[in-house]
Order: C-alpha cells, then sequence, then structure tokens
C-alpha cells in the first residue's frame, strides 16, 4: 500500500506514520496494541502535526460517524466522534437547533473538535466548544472504557477536553446545541481605519451581539495598521429557508508554486479592504457561508502550493499593553512582508473551558496564515512573534502551531504537570514529542 | 412512506442507502449476522428519522437457515417496497489460494448465498417484492488473478440474474442488478485506492436514484465503469496479462 497523505491542513510538516488502522463499530473497540504508540485522527483538518504520530499507529475515527441519540426537546445530540460539523447541522438544523460553537469549517470531527477544543466567532458569548460538552466516552489503550464527564471521571474529562488526543481515543460525545428559529444570520460589517478603531468598536459592540470577528489588512503599516473589516452577527428569526445554493468549487490540483505571494497578497489586502463603499453594510446570509465560509472550495489549502503553509494564531492577555502588544505583533508581520488572506482579529470573552489545557483567555486574539517560502524567512518571523507572546504573558495555539519549541508558550507549567497524569501511556503525537508533552 | 429491507445492513454502501431511506422516514427492516454492529445502525437511523427500524441478526451465509429467514421477513414486512441484498466479503486472494475453505467461504457468502436468497425471497408465501436490487460487482465481469475467488461468486451472481431476467421468471418483481466498482468501505479499506474509487454515499444515492427512476436491468455505478469493462473484455489476454 503506498503511503496515504496524512499531512494537517497547513500540509506541513510530512511525518508519515507506521500503519493506518481506521476505526469502524465503536463497540469493537480499540485494535490489539502494538509496541509503538497510537493516536486518533478524525479529518485532518488541524494545521500541523496535531494529528501525526510519526512511525506510530494513527486511528482513523472517520468510520465512527453513526448519531445515537438525539432528543429534539431538549437539544442533546449523542454521537459518535467521528462525525463531522457538517454532518450535525444538516440533521440538527431544520429541527431548529444548532452546535453553540463552530470553528472556521464544518469539516472538523467532534473528536477533534474536543481535542482541540475550538472556538468561534462568539467566543465572548458561548466560550469553547468544551463547555457544551455534557459527556464523553474514552476508550483507554489498556482496554479501559471510560465515561467521562462534569460529575463523573471529571479530571480525566477536563483533561480530553483541549488535550490533543493524548488521553486517549474519544469514541462518543453528548453535546448539548442551541435552539435556532432560523437557518439564517443578521451580519453588520463596519470598516475600521486601524487598530485603536478596532478596540473602541470591540468595546462598543461585542456584547450587544453573540458573534464578531474582524478581519485585517496585515499589510498595511504605520497609520492605517491592522485597517480592516469589524463583522458582528446575529442569528435571525424569519424561519427556515434552506442552503443558499452553493457553486461547488474545488482547487483540483496543487499549482508549482503558492498562489499566496507578496504581489497577489498586496492586490487581494487592498480590494478586500474597499470592497464595500460604504463603511458599514447589513445583510442576511446563510449560517453556512457565514460561519464557514472556505468551506465552498474544497481543498483550498493546494492554493499554497507544494510546500504548504503555517497558520499562527496566539492571545494577548487583557490589561496591561494589550493595545501596543497588538501592535506589535503586526508591525513585525508588516515589516517581514509575509502574511495572508485571511488575517483575523477578535476579542475573547470571560467565560472559562473545562478544558485544563484550553487556549483562549481575555484578551485579544490574532491569527493568520503564511506560506512557507523557499528562502526560510518564516522561522524568525515566528520567533519574533513568539517572543511578544511570551513577554505579555499570552499563548500560542496548540491546535494550529507546526512551529514553537518552547513548551511555555503553550500552557502555563502547573497546567502542563496536571495534564501529564492523565495522559494515556499508549498515545502520543507528533506535537506532544515536539513540545515535550508526552514521550 | 416506503417499506425496505437491507440484508447485509453492516455494509458499506448498505449503511450509506440506509441512511437515504432513513432521511425520507422509511421503514427499515436490517438483516446482517454481527448483532452489536447492527443495533449501532439501527440507532443511527432512527436519529436520522427513519420511521421505524426492525433488525433480525442471522448469518446470511448458512443456507440452512434461508426458509426461516425468507418467513421472518414475510412475517415483519408482507409488502416491500425494495429489498437489497448487500452482503459481501473480500479476503486477500493468497489466503484463498493457499485455503481452500476460506475459498469454500468466500464463494458461498459472495455467490451462492445471494443466488439461494433471490430464490428463497421469490417464492417466499405472503411476501410481496415491488423491486429486488442486487449488489454484485465489476470483478464478475473478467477473470482477474487478484480477485479470482471473489470475481468468480459475483460472476456466479450476475449470471443467474442476467439469465432469470432473460427468462421472464422475475416479472412480478423488478429486479435490479449493479455491479459497482472500487468503492471505499470497510471491505476494500486494506486496498490502495486510485482516482476511480468511489465514495460510498455517492455510491449509495447513485444506486437508488436507478432503482426509483429506471427499469429493471443490469447496471454499472459509477456508470464510466461501463466503459472501463467493455475495454477490459475486448483486450486481448496477451495484453491484459501485462497490465
Amino acid at each position: 500500500m503506498s503511503d496515504p497523505d496524512t499531512r494537517g491542513w497547513g500540509r506541513y510538516p510530512d511525518l508519515p506514520s507506521r500503519e493506518i488502522i481506521p476505526l469502524w463499530h465503536r463497540e469493537d473497540g480499540l485494535p490489539p496494541p502494538a509496541d509503538w504508540p497510537h493516536l486518533a485522527r478524525g479529518n485532518g483538518r488541524s494545521y500541523g502535526d496535531q494529528c501525526q504520530n510519526e512511525g506510530g499507529r494513527l486511528l482513523a475515527t472517520r468510520g465512527l460517524d453513526r448519531f445515537i441519540d438525539f432528543d429534539a426537546r431538549s437539544g442533546l445530540l449523542t454521537c459518535e466522534a467521528g462525525v463531522t460539523l457538517r454532518e450535525i447541522l444538516a440533521l440538527s438544523v431544520p429541527r431548529g437547533w444548532m452546535p453553540p460553537v463552530m470553528p472556521g469549517t464544518s469539516e472538523v470531527t467532534v473528536g477533534g473538535a474536543i481535542a482541540n477544543d475550538v472556538h468561534g466567532k462568539n467566543h465572548h458569548s458561548a466560550g469553547c466548544f468544551g463547555q457544551h460538552v455534557e459527556a464523553l466516552t474514552l476508550l483507554r489503550s489498556d482496554g479501559r472504557v471510560l465515561e467521562c464527564r462534569r460529575d463523573q471521571n471529571h479530571e480525566m474529562f477536563a483533561a480530553t477536553i483541549a488535550g490533543m488526543g493524548l488521553t486517549g481515543v474519544i469514541s462518543q460525545a453528548t453535546l448539548r446545541l442551541r435552539p435556532v428559529a432560523s437557518d439564517r444570520m443578521r451580519v453588520r460589517s463596519i470598516r475600521f481605519a486601524n487598530l485603536d478603531e478596532f478596540f473602541a468598536l470591540s468595546e462598543q459592540n461585542s456584547d450587544r451581539h453573540e458573534y464578531s470577528v474582524s478581519w485585517i489588512d496585515c499589510l498595511a503599516s504605520g497609520s492605517r495598521l491592522g485597517r480592516g473589516h469589524f463583522i458582528v452577527a446575529d442569528h435571525d428569526d424569519s424561519g427556515f429557508h434552506g442552503p443558499a445554493r452553493s457553486s461547488a468549487l474545488s482547487m483540483p490540483l496543487t499549482p508549482p508554486i503558492s498562489l499566496v505571494n507578496g504581489l497577489s497578497l498586496r492586490l487581494f489586502n487592498s480590494l478586500y479592504y474597499w470592497r464595500q463603499p460604504s463603511r458599514e453594510r447589513s445583510q442576511v446570509s446563510h449560517y453556512g457561508s457565514y460561519f464557514f465560509p472556505l468551506d465552498g472550495i474544497a481543498h483550498w489549502n493546494r492554493m499554497y502550493g507544494p510546500r504548504g503553509f503555517i497558520q499562527y494564531q496566539c492571545v494577548i492577555p487583557e490589561g496591561g499593553d494589550m493595545q501596543a502588544q497588538v501592535a506589535e505583533l503586526l508591525n513585525r508581520i508588516s515589516r517581514s512582508g509575509l502574511g495572508s488572506f485571511l488575517a483575523v482579529l477578535k476579542t475573547f470573552g470571560r467565560q472559562a473551558s473545562p478544558g485544563m489545557l484550553s487556549f483562549p483567555m481575555p484578551g485579544t486574539t490574532l491569527a493568520l496564515d503564511f506560506p512557507r517560502t523557499t528562502s526560510d524567512r518564516l522561522t524568525p518571523l515566528c520567533r519574533a512573534l513568539d517572543e511578544v507572546v511570551l513577554q505579555a504573558g499570552g499563548r500560542i495555539y496548540m491546535a494550529k502551531d507546526a512551529m514553537t519549541q518552547d513548551i511555555a508558550l503553550v500552557a502555563p507549567a502547573d497546567r502542563l504537570q496536571e495534564f501529564r497524569r492523565y495522559i494515556d501511556p499508549g498515545c502520543s503525537s507528533s506535537l506532544a514529542r515536539r513540545l515535550g508533552i508526552a514521550e | 412512506m416506503k417499506n425496505i429491507v437491507i440484508l447485509g445492513a453492516t455494509s458499506g454502501i448498505a449503511e450509506q442507502a440506509a441512511r437515504l431511506y432513513a432521511a425520507d422516514a422509511c421503514r427499515l427492516l436490517l438483516v446482517a449476522r454481527n448483532a452489536s454492529h447492527l443495533e449501532e445502525i439501527a440507532a443511527d437511523l432512527r436519529v436520522r428519522g427513519a420511521d421505524h427500524v426492525h433488525c433480525l441478526v442471522s448469518d446470511l451465509a448458512d443456507v440452512e437457515a434461508m426458509p426461516r429467514l425468507a418467513a421472518d421477513i414475510a412475517a415483519q414486512m408482507p409488502s416491500v417496497d425494495a429489498l437489497w441484498i448487500a452482503h459481501g466479503t473480500l479476503p486477500d486472494e493468497a489466503a484463498c489460494q493457499r485455503d481452500p475453505s476460506l475459498t469454500a467461504q468466500t464463494l458461498i457468502v459472495n455467490g451462492l448465498s445471494p443466488v439461494l436468497l433471490v430464490s428463497h425471497l421469490l417464492n417466499q408465501s405472503g411476501l410481496t417484492l415491488s423491486k429486488l436490487v442486487v449488489l454484485s460487482s465489476v470483478a464478475g465481469d473478467t477473470g482477474r488473478p487478484s480477485i479470482a475467488t471473489y470475481g468468480s461468486a459475483k460472476a456466479m451472481l450476475s449470471y443467474y440474474l442476467t439469465a432469470m431476467h432473460r427468462a421472464g421468471s422475475t416479472d412480478r418483481t423488478a429486479v435490479y442488478l449493479i455491479k459497482p466498482g472500487v468503492v471505499k468501505t470497510r471491505m476494500t479499506a486494506h486496498l490502495q485506492h486510485g482516482l476511480l474509487s468511489a465514495e460510498a454515499p455517492a455510491v449509495a444515492a447513485k444506486i437508488r436514484r436507478i432503482v426509483e427512476t429506471r427499469g429493471p436491468g443490469s447496471y454499472y455505478v459509477p456508470s464510466i465503469w461501463w466503459l472501463v469493462m467493455m475495454v477490459v473484455r475486448h483486450m486481448p489476454a496477451m495484453v491484459l496479462r501485462r497490465l
């Protein structure tokens, strides 16, 4: 059998595993153990080495894609860990329910969403994915099947949420969905000229809207540093209209060089900034195009060419010099000339996730992707950004990282020390070994 | 609302087909050997909207158990809109060549069993079958060494259904002989998949569309396999051997 592609969504790095074993039925449990560690892999949407396990075993969970129970009165949904949010939405939206937290793609599995404790544009109002998990079932390498919830095995529950798959294989979970009266979103977009305006808008608007996120032009500098669009949204109540007509686009192959380069970036960012003639614009969108704008283009990650890309997401805590530190990050990015189509700025809320290693903290998060170029300008840039984050007492989002070597950047030392007690000795990942979380 | 029976309901294509029927609020009767797998699937189909899901645990390779199974189906669901026969196994051919008992088992599960089931079901009193959907394979069309045993069994199945159809012995029931190409399922997880490999949900949807909109007959799914198999069948043996 030829090596199947097990790279992350960023298509870098490439760390082949020894074997890939698909799981098909939750009741069958794990395959007989081997001398090398295993790791669950869902739909491969984390960016770097999170779901790679070089020299080890990958347990492919997409075959665990069955629903187990859904109560349309309470919104409690139990399903297998390989079910994607897209599959949940297809079932739940016509019945008036939606997952309360959704990341930028619906192609993630439930197991992946829990293991990375993903967040979305409503972090300030709904927190992380893990906060809406009522229960999960963990298959441990010693053969035990652990039912974990807030009142049962609660330490294992907390370690598994944002646990990067290291506490065992999640086979199923119960989620509390939220009611919705429509499949449409009311979206308002406000253009802002610089970072100060962003912070002012964020202050005024965040509490008044369920969803809020900003796209920024990461190449603008000087007085225009951090210019962009502030986008707030709420659920509509106009009933269910069905999906908007979608044109299925795809990147059929990987271009020989990245289509994301200095020239195309400047052009795109300027055009995008000026896309709306008025300062403010309101519209009603289908939830799909609002939450998952890129899901309409299959394999969009191929756009970055054969060398792939990395995603950098950090959070700068509130208080102190937050605004100056965010400005410093943007300055360093702007000066480097590297950057992306999709630089995102968002204010996190105060909701605390049950996840022991959960990423968000009150403050401002910045996320953007960088094409990997032939001249390695990326490593020094990442180090320079890490430096700012470390000094600010912030964090790097493990679900996206592929670069950092400094474990202090991903979680506080006391949390890590506690987390290690719950690691399944049969589990490991390339990320865990890179950062020194597990052997 | 429709009444649907699926034999081999835990197989990859069958499970995807069942999901489509469930979303349309059909009544489903599922038959397979593994009770716990069957229950997982039944629960899933109930959540997806099936009006009613009933399971029968039965070893479809057990020829002795067939009269009883046919009677059970008639008792549970006397009037069936579509009955699918979808079970199959694809063992490693080298293992088959070494082990005659595995060869026998493979021939029974993939060939003899579906043929006898068709015979039992069409003759079962108290059972009205509108449509009978039988999953054979492109493997039954030609003698490829790497799937000799599996292909022989499927060849038997395809031959039998085609002959029955020509003889008019299936006039009361519309019979659909479906020949899927390589489909990504649990059965083929050990194979190397190429450009022609299809996804199970898409294949199930295509088969269902054929069954609901076209007349009885023999169909390749995806339809590109009609062309592929025509080329393969007309290729001189000398050329074929080198491929």
